[in-house]
């Protein structure tokens, strides 16, 4: 009785918790790897890449040198309705908790509507990187990349590459919704670029087929849920310069000596909150670690330190003339700072947000150290 | 059957958490608003639960019921069919808080009737089992639910943004609410003076040990949440989940798995307790001096109408609600017992 009572007790435990092994075979189910979303003339138009079982010319299901995917797209008033549509098409339920990559085309006019839906979401991956692109999403989801066993993930690493040397901001899912969220209506998204004709060149040299690349060196900020400006490398880097968010960048430098190249990375960052007139000034004093390629003098080394410290601070004024002065946008999170210093002076100043950035003034001053 | 201060500690502590883990909000105030209110409720636990202890230190073989019943035979009739009614109560707002979760947070591959039904036949079978399986089961359960911490702390900390904690100013309107909230989120109080004939010894430190682990962790996954999704726990209703579903791990590709797995069998736990607390008591009605129908019939009254409403999508917002849920508690874990002690203290002067 007692062997009886305990295999009924691991039969019903266990299938409890193995909820997730039923009856559904991966190939009724359409995983989701990159979505894209493009203005339609009544909506959007929505472009998954989707997880192929049995890939082309492919002997085992899964082929690292194929791209194992298939690209649809449906056009629908929401984003729930082209996906249902996307549904109808293939057959399967999709499933969101893999997508690596959300692009979005610059001509979208509510951002966070399209946002919204993967938030309602729960299946969706959280960590997923968001992206815009000034040409069809579509065409950026689709393109040929055939390293790793899918395009998506391959993208995934180039975003998570860029991010660590500085030239993308970081657009994990989570991060932009919770930016959007605290700053009301703010965000930004690094802008992508798909590029053929270099990789086209080198392949006619070694006779392989052509493939796409992507590239990131531009953003562009999100202002009351609509694309605004965009940003250059250099905003780019001001940004994740100020909120401490570099890990690996290069920078060539210009001294007595020649041209330097120098790796950076962000140590820390302090910020004095003060109340200005009927404003608020903000202070940030920002160290960055110089990594030389080889011994330098001491002089060189000064040198090369006032050459970073004055480069870094031009980034940042940049950032800060782009995103606060020009658009209003506080991608550099203002906000919370002020937020988390004086909870007072936040609710004081924050009633009317347009209001309270034009009346916020940032400086920074930059400490270079090896 | 008896079990340590150290068990019943770990049985109250997983069916409490159980509750934070399913759901909790930011949606209508600020991280430190909630952190400190949860400080609140746990103060307010602690003066709550004195007449459990004064009970068991005066009469360590009786529970609430069992002491009425000292005072006179229908006054315990009364309350044990209070504390039955309870019972089907918390195992219907369970079940469906359960079931809830299920349809919300997981791609539906299997019926939620049939999970359901599942869980409801596992937590009987517990419950039949009795005390000390579902103590020694508790144990495991816990260890596991410490891993699956650690691993979410370890796999998510260095994305931890400070800047999304911050203090906002306590009115005694918050305080109030929040200590309200804490109340009906602590059905063990009711739980804990039914259990009280199971425990060898050591009451304070089993309640005041479940009380402290409850604050620390409570307020330890409210940071977690707040620091790593900042903005977005306002945004999605199941803030801890989430955050599982990004925590990647070397031996899992997304720690949510294991979190239903310890979530579910937190789940289990739980619902056993409630027929497990009313079995000391039901010896003393001979109607009710089965095992079988002491254990089936709360499942059957609460678990069956939670599987209705589940299959008919309907939430029951009344009889969820949070006020209601606070009265109980507050009646039936502190109230009745100081009731009874002070009874019973009467009828001993009057002999």
């Amino acid at each position: 009785m007692k062997k009886i009572s305990i295999i009924c007790a691991i039969i019903i435990l266990v299938s409890i918790t193995l909820t997730g092994c039923s009856g559904r075979k991966p190939d009724n189910v359409g995983i989701v790897h990159a979505i894209g979303i493009d203005k339609a003339d009544d909506g959007f138009e929505l472009s998954l890449q989707v997880f192929r079982v049995s890939s082309a010319g492919s002997q085992t299901p899964i082929d690292s040198s194929k791209t194992n995917v298939e690209i649809i797209s449906a056009k629908g008033k929401t984003i729930a309705n082209a996906v249902e549509l996307c549904e109808n098409q293939l057959g399967k339920e999709m499933f969101f908790g893999h997508n690596q990559l959300l692009v979005i085309n610059k001509k979208v006019d509510d951002i966070y509507s399209c946002l919204n839906y993967f938030i309602n979401n729960d299946d969706a991956y959280i960590g997923m990187i968001v992206a815009a692109s000034e040409k069809s999403s579509k065409d950026i989801i689709s393109a040929d990349i055939s390293s790793g066993t899918v395009a998506a993930e391959t993208m995934k690493k180039i975003f998570d590459i860029s991010k660590k040397d500085g030239y993308s901001i970081d657009s994990r899912f989570f991060k932009v919704v919770s930016d959007y969220i605290d700053t009301d209506g703010t965000m930004v998204l690094p802008l992508i670029e798909k590029r053929s004709q270099a990789i086209a060149d080198k392949s006619k040299e070694s006779g392989e087929p052509a493939q796409d690349s992507l590239e990131i060196k531009k953003a562009i900020l999100v202002n009351n849920s609509k694309f605004s400006k965009v940003l250059d490398i250099d905003e780019v880097f001001g940004i994740n310069y100020f909120l401490g968010d570099i890990e690996d960048a290069d920078m060539t430098v210009k001294t007595s000596y020649g041209t330097e190249s120098v790796t950076l990375k962000s140590i820390k960052e302090k910020a004095e909150v003060s109340e200005k007139d009927d404003g608020v000034k903000i202070e940030k004093n920002i160290t960055v670690g110089i990594t030389l390629e080889k011994e330098e003098s001491k002089e060189h080394r000064d040198e090369i330190k006032q050459e970073v410290e004055k480069k870094v601070t031009e980034y940042i004024n940049k950032a800060v003339e782009k995103t606060l002065k020009q658009d209003l946008s506080d991608v550099l999170e203002i906000t919370t700072l002020i937020r988390q210093r004086d909870y007072n002076l936040y609710k004081k100043l924050t009633a009317d947000r347009e209001e309270f950035l034009k009346k916020v003034s940032v400086s920074a001053k930059v400490n270079a150290v090896y | 059957m008896k079990i340590s201060s150290w068990q019943l500690l770990i049985l109250l502590f997983l069916s409490r958490i159980f509750i934070t883990i399913t759901y909790f909000t930011l949606e209508d105030v600020s991280p430190s608003v909630m952190m400190s209110t949860t400080a609140f409720s746990v103060a307010a636990d602690m003066i709550l639960v004195i007449p459990a202890i004064i009970l068991y230190k005066k009469y360590p073989n009786e529970n609430v019921i069992r002491s009425a019943f000292e005072i006179s035979k229908s006054f315990g009739i009364v309350l044990f069919v209070l504390y039955f009614i309870f019972a089907i109560f918390m195992i219907f707002r369970t079940v469906r808080f359960f079931l809830y979760f299920f349809e919300n947070a997981f791609l539906n591959l299997l019926p939620t009737l049939v999970v359901g039904a599942m869980l409801i036949a596992a937590a009987a079978y517990v419950g039949h089992l009795g005390i000390e399986a579902a103590a020694r089961s508790s144990s495991i359960v816990f260890v596991a639910f410490l891993l699956l911490i650690i691993a979410v702390i370890a796999t998510t900390a260095e994305d931890f943004d400070l800047n999304n904690y911050y203090t906002e100013p306590v009115g005694t309107n918050d305080i109030l609410n929040g200590v309200v909230h804490g109340i009906s989120r602590s059905s063990e109080m009711v739980v804990l003076v039914l259990l009280l004939p199971y425990l060898k010894n050591g009451i304070g430190k089993s309640v005041y040990g479940f009380l402290i682990l409850k604050l620390l962790f409570v307020e330890m996954i409210a940071l977690l949440c707040i620091l790593f999704l900042g903005g977005y726990m306002a945004a999605v209703p199941f803030p801890f989940f989430t955050v599982c579903g990004f925590a990647k791990a070397p031996f899992v590709e997304r720690l949510d798995a294991a979190f239903l797995v310890v979530w579910t069998l937190m789940g289990v736990i739980k619902l056993s307790l409630y027929t497990i607390s009313l079995r000391p008591s039901a010896v003393l009605l001979k109607p009710l001096n089965n095992n079988a129908v002491t254990n089936l019939v709360p499942f059957v009254l609460g678990g069956v109408p939670a599987l209705y409403f589940a299959y008919k999508e309907q939430m029951i917002i009344p009889l969820l609600d949070n006020e209601i849920t606070a009265c109980a508690v507050l009646l039936l874990g502190s109230l009745v017992p100081l009731a009874v002690l002070i009874l019973r203290r009467l009828k001993h002067e009057k002999n």
